[in-house]
């Protein structure tokens, strides 16, 4: 068997053989780290499960947004620097579209600048000042946008309008330390605990879902791109010896059957 | 060609070969009908549990033509295109009258 298999021509379709197991071991690998990528999507959706913790306990000032924390739950405590707020958009929210309400927040145990986007509004020809004072604001954290170019005709709330969250902008006009996020506010209180109302005109946005993925189907095309370039090693082994059985040269062989 | 060695076995790889042969063009029906109501690929969904399906249907078509491909003969290319029929709609039903008839025909004469 080991001569029919020195043949030229099945040393050249092993040649192949070699190719083809190879491509399949690579395209398995391939699926197997999409499938991995895809844990990633759903340790995101267990961060945005989590227990809300305290926003300085999830990221520092200046530091690089930590990507598993994308949409945890965070409780910013502060107080909103109502100068520099501004609109960012245009953007969609329940089919209408308007503009983000951004609040910096003025974090009190790090005293660095957090993004807040207090909500989304239609109608931009009445401010919607943020409450005054300490406050506690619950939401959801985010890494910061790419950039977009700004708006036309809209009004400064009081600073222009932004086409995104962008922080390498936003570093420029701050004072102070500022975090590499920012947070979908979802409820705010006072510092004494009591809930404030949302102001009228101003709808909460919800944190972007996370799409979840289904890791177990590309671990099984993984799983079938071996299974495929096995396929193809037994389908040579099975044509050489068919050969080997065939070939009349051979006959007297001690390696035949 | 030679004459089928062993008709039985060819039999029973005939009768695996036609079914696998219209269970994967029904699966690669199945897949391009979700596909298309989705509105195309990696959309998630029904698509996504059916394809990995569709996957091991084709592969359990490879092994059924490979199967009968050794019992009566076929050539390494043919075997190649008749696999590669599965890539395409409607045309694993072509390959299974085209080929399983063939087979069919030389069977029968070796009864003769």
């Amino acid at each position: 068997m080991l001569r029919t298999a020195l043949k030229p021509r099945w040393l050249g379709l092993f040649a192949l053989l070699l190719v083809i197991i190879a491509a399949c071991t690579q395209l398995g690998l391939w699926q197997l780290h999409v499938a991995q990528d895809k844990g990633l999507a759903d340790a995101l959706r267990k961060a945005h499960e989590a227990r809300p913790a305290l926003v300085e306990a999830v990221i520092r000032p200046h530091q690089a947004f930590p990507n598993p924390q994308s949409n945890r739950a965070v409780t910013a405590i502060g107080t909103y620097a109502a100068t520099d707020q501004f609109l960012v958009g245009p953007r969609r929210l329940g089919g209408r579209t308007g503009y983000w309400v951004v609040t910096p927040l003025d974090v009190t145990a790090t005293g660095a600048r957090l993004a807040v986007v207090r909500g989304f509004v239609t109608d931009v020809s009445r401010p919607v000042a943020p409450p005054a004072g300490p406050v506690s604001v619950d939401g959801s954290l985010a890494p910061g946008e790419a950039p977009a170019a700004a708006p036309s005709g809209v009004p400064g709330w009081p600073r222009p309008a932004r086409g995104s969250i962008d922080f390498s902008l936003l570093v420029n006009d701050w004072r102070g330390e500022l975090y590499n996020a920012f947070v979908f506010a979802q409820t705010e209180s006072t510092g004494t605990g009591a809930a404030i109302p949302v102001p009228a005109g101003l709808e909460r946005v919800p944190p972007p879902a996370v799409t979840g993925g289904l890791k177990w189907r590309n671990a099984a095309y993984a799983l079938q791109w071996w299974v495929f370039g096995g396929f193809a090693a037994f389908m040579w082994f099975r044509m050489v010896r068919e050969d080997a059985l065939r070939d009349p040269a051979l006959e007297g062989d001690p390696e035949r059957e | 060609m030679s004459d089928i060695k062993d008709p039985v076995s060819t039999r029973k790889a005939l009768r695996f070969f036609k079914v696998m042969a219209v269970l994967s063009g029904l699966a690669l029906f199945v897949l391009i009908g979700i596909i298309v109501v989705n509105g195309g690929f990696g959309k998630g969904g029904a698509s996504a549990v059916w394809s990995p399906i569709h996957g091991l249907i084709y592969f359990v078509y490879v092994v059924s033509i490979a199967n009968l491909g050794f019992k009566v003969g076929w050539s390494l290319p043919k075997m190649v295109l008749i696999m590669l029929t599965g890539f395409v709609p409607l045309l694993p039903f072509w390959a299974e009258r085209r080929f399983a008839g063939e087979t069919e025909a030389r069977l029968a004469a070796g009864r003769r």
